[in-house]
């Protein structure tokens, strides 16, 4: 099986050439020169000093904002970094962020048909929400109060068909955006009005009866008004059967019409010279199959909610003398109702009868954040900042439909807001020094400080080397420190601390004969306190406590290779010896963490600039799950995509897991299952018009 | 929380070191067949680019592809000056760009003009965003000197400014006012057009 995703890539790349060549529009050589000199140590600016103008209008940049809080070359900033752009959105096919991430080196995405879970170099533990990767779009924070979830799925706020650029900024984030920044920070741009310049429309079918559209208008007026509004509706049955073995006793094991989805969306942002207003929302429903929580298997209705949304005002002004000032305040809100059927004497009411019951998290808050930068004496660039949080309303309740009755209602309040600083200074032309620091206070649990140094050192033009150390934190959320239940067995634990992580990263960028570009990272991350639900004999119940320390050390590898013809290209492989402190000299290998991991990514040009065909595929090995294993596995997925073949038509085919591989992902303690199977073989078809 | 697991049994223990291996191997192989082949290769697609150092690079090509009149150039060993009006946000890029080039056979030398100095001794000018209150006052200041005007504002072409450069997703877009350079007597070469998104006439 693996050989042939072999063959079919190779034949792919040689059918891809093979076309390219005959076309009319083999490109002028330019091979001389300009090559040779982007490797001599001169300056990036040098280096292009021989370009044609159609060459240099059709390079792009290559900046990041998220890793400084600025725009800056990737290669500069004190983190190592990835960028997906929208394009290799549309030509990979990736469907929602979690698409995305799954593409990139060190990132695998598990699932449990509710959410999907982001894990990092070897740590996606199951019972987290992914609190500890931050989310941001355009720089504002995604992640909410209650769950600190990470949202990546179909419950993400916006359409991925709206991102402009993904950045993957790996490491702690902690000493610029304090609560969350752990393992990375993953900053999503969105495009804006002038490149959209019209109206938009889009439409979708995909496996298991699954529909999706967009309507979209953005643009840029002569009176200096940039618009951009945008419409998405999802909505899918899923699947008619699934069958999960420990269920056996009911209804055969088989979960009947108890996974289909609906998510609409909204973004929209109004910006005039220095001012913008922008803001999202999306109101997503998940039916539950596989009965989690204690839940009664194969019974309706069963779903979880995520509601997010947030709409915020913002004001950047650069002034002369390289004075620049960020300031932001926004209102969010998150509801996550969840209803199911329990029987009755699981929640301790007179036995019997089945009962819905309804969690219902509620969080609604104000956050605001004021930055300034300042540039001195060409060689330092000078960033400070302050920002709060402060929680209007956090509610969660439970409580049974029919008839009413309140289980338990927990109110929380967990104020909080962070200073920092951040000096980067050019020692010479090719070495950087980049250090930073943020306070902390948070209401809940007092301060915490975080510091952040990099050394970033380019010794000739195409290749950077960076060390990295950085301290991060998560804090204690609602549901782990304020949460009780009687009727969960759930008991709250104010005296929570925030987790901690210290991390240690080297990085060496190299840039190889002018297409590719070969990456070696190698890193250390020691993590102190995660907050983990243990079960208290004493209690008789569940509580989330500081118990674990988990380390991980590893590499990983990645070659990429670009050409201007369009041809693109990575290969990349992740090794991460992810354990637990058991006391003593005890370790043992953590929970659903890959020890390998390998992706590949092929997009070439089939005919001219206009049709394409991509084929990804990646590998993880064998996890563990809470009492065996799940063994590893390889998915493949293929996309064709097409554009301009019809003025403003865009269309795309794309299969997921081609070869159906039978896969299975280590789920939380809060199922019956220790894993859950995850989808075959699946497609989607794809139109988008432009007016 | 976890207990020792036991190995699970007949599976294949650990595909993924072996994949990616034998991934790595086809992924060289046939990535390199494409280096000799119909794939034209171009500079700068392995480096990281910031929007300034593009834009460095365009303010240095409109030196090859703008004719400024005999008379506004003066001596072969004048130099051609580029000047910034205000801060100019390159850092060291054009500097290091233009180091040992010439344009029009003209040494390039570059000036930075202090707010409220006389900006016409230079032949071309560079006026950033954060000059943009300044804007209308930098181009009455130029106007009727032979000296090509390069903003990167919104309004820049419509002020009456020569060209512009603005960042649209991830490339640059150049918009040219033809009527602004014909008045100064620069003439664009017509190999400009086609990257140009937009031309005033």
């Amino acid at each position: 099986m693996e050989r042939l995703s072999y063959w079919a890539m190779l034949g792919l790349l040689t059918l891809g050439g093979n076309i390219q060549a005959e076309g009319p529009g083999a490109e002028p050589p330019e091979e001389g020169s300009a090559r040779e000199e982007a490797q001599a140590p001169v300056s990036t600016a040098k280096a292009l000093a021989n370009l044609s103008l159609e060459d240099l209008a059709s390079l792009e940049v290559g900046t990041v904002y998220g890793a400084s809080k600025h725009e800056q070359s990737t290669l500069e900033a004190p983190a190592s970094v990835t960028i997906v752009t929208g394009d290799d959105i549309k030509r990979f096919g990736y469907r929602t962020l979690a698409d995305v991430l799954q593409s990139v080196r060190g990132f695998y995405i598990t699932s449990d048909r509710v959410y999907t879970y982001i894990g990092v170099r070897g740590v996606n533990r199951p019972g987290d929400f992914g609190g500890r990767i931050l989310i941001t779009i355009n720089g504002h924070r995604i992640n909410d109060p209650i769950f600190d979830q990470a949202f990546n799925g179909t419950e993400f706020p916006l359409d991925v068909d709206l991102i402009e650029r993904v950045e993957v900024i790996r490491g702690p984030g902690s000493s610029l955006y304090g609560n969350n920044a752990f393992f990375a920070v993953i900053n999503v741009v969105t495009r804006n009005g002038r490149e959209l310049k019209g109206a938009e429309v889009s439409g979708a079918y995909a496996s298991y009866n699954t529909y999706s559209g967009r309507v979209s208008y953005g643009n840029r007026f002569t009176n200096g008004v940039e618009v951009l509004f945008s419409g998405t509706w999802f909505q899918s049955d899923g699947h008619d059967r699934l069958y999960f073995p420990e269920f056996k006793a009911i209804n055969g094991g088989v979960a009947e019409h108890l996974d289909g989805s609906r998510a609409p969306s909204a973004w929209g942002s109004v910006s005039y010279g220095d001012f913008s207003i922008e803001g999202g929302y999306v109101a997503r429903r998940k039916d539950i199959p596989d009965a989690p929580y204690g839940l009664l298997f194969n019974t309706g209705p069963a779903w979880q909610e995520d509601d997010r949304g947030f709409v915020g005002l913002k004001l950047e002004h650069r002034f002369e003398e390289d004075w620049t000032v960020c300031a932001r305040l926004y209102y969010d809100y998150y509801r996550s109702p969840m209803l199911g059927p329990y029987d009755s004497a699981s929640l301790g009411l007179p036995p019997g009868q089945t009962v819905l019951e309804k969690y219902f998290g509620y969080a609604d808050w104000l956050n605001g954040e004021a930055q300034v930068s300042k540039r001195f004496l060409e060689k330092h660039l000078v960033t400070v900042g302050a920002d709060f949080h402060y929680d209007l309303d956090v509610e969660q309740e439970d409580y049974v439909l029919d008839p009413h009755q309140v289980l338990d209602d927990v109110r929380t309040h967990d104020d909080s807001f962070g200073l920092y600083a951040q000096e980067e200074y050019s020692i010479r032309t090719n070495v950087i020094l980049n250090v930073g620091g943020r306070f902390d206070y948070f209401e809940q649990f007092g301060s915490t400080e975080n510091p952040r140094a990099a050394l970033i050192y380019s010794p000739f033009s195409a290749t950077t080397l960076k060390a990295i150390y950085g301290q991060a934190f998560r804090a204690p959320n609602a549901s782990e420190f304020d949460y009780y239940s009687v009727a969960g067995s759930q008991f709250a634990n104010p005296n929570l601390k925030p987790e901690q992580i210290r991390s240690y990263e080297l990085l060496w960028e190299q840039g190889l004969w002018g297409h590719w570009r070969w990456t070696t990272d190698l890193f250390y991350e020691d993590m102190n306190d995660l907050i983990t639900q243990v079960y208290d004999n004493t209690l008789q119940g569940y509580i989330f406590r500081n118990t674990d320390d988990v380390d991980t050390r590893g590499v990983e590898l990645e070659l990429e290779g670009r050409w201007k013809s369009g041809l693109r290209g990575y290969v990349n492989y992740t090794y991460a010896d992810a354990y637990q402190e058991s006391g003593g000299s005890g370790r043992e290998p953590l929970e659903n963490s890959p020890k390998h991991m390998a992706k590949l990514g092929i997009s070439a040009p089939l005919w001219r600039q206009n049709v394409f065909a991509s084929l990804e595929t990646q590998v993880l090995s064998r996890r563990r799950t809470e009492n065996g294993s799940v063994p590893g596995y390889e998915t493949v997925n293929f996309t064709l995509f097409s554009h301009e073949l019809v003025r403003g038509l865009e269309a795309s085919l794309s299969l997921y897991n081609l070869l159906d591989e039978r896969y299975r992902d280590p789920v939380s303690p809060n199922f019956t299952q220790t894993s859950i199977e995850e989808d075959g073989r699946t497609f989607r078809f794809k139109l988008t018009y432009r007016f | 929380m976890s207990v020792t697991a036991p190995e699970s049994k007949g599976r294949p223990a650990n595909r993924g070191p072996a994949g990616a291996g034998a991934w790595l191997a086809w992924f060289a192989v046939a990535m390199l067949l494409c280096q000799g082949g119909p794939w034209a290769p171009a500079a700068g697609e392995e480096i990281t680019l910031t929007e300034y150092d593009l834009k460095a690079n365009w303010v240095f090509q409109f030196t090859k592809y703008v004719e400024w009149p005999p008379e506004a150039l003066g001596e072969a060993s004048a130099p051609f000056v580029i000047g910034m009006a205000g801060k100019a946000p390159f850092g060291s890029n054009l500097a290091d760009l233009v180091k040992g080039e010439t344009a029009k056979g003209h040494p390039i030398q570059i000036r930075h003009f202090k707010p409220g100095e006389d900006v016409s001794g230079c032949h071309l000018l560079f006026i950033s965003r954060a000059e943009s209150s300044r804007l209308k006052d930098l181009l009455a200041a130029v106007r009727g000197h032979s000296i090509l005007t390069v903003g990167e504002t919104e309004d820049f072409i419509k002020e009456g400014g020569m060209i512009n450069l603005e960042l649209v997703g991830r490339r640059i877009c150049c918009d040219l006012n033809k009527r602004a350079a014909d008045q100064a007597g620069l003439k664009p070469k017509p190999q400009l057009r086609p990257v140009l998104r937009s031309v005033k006439e």
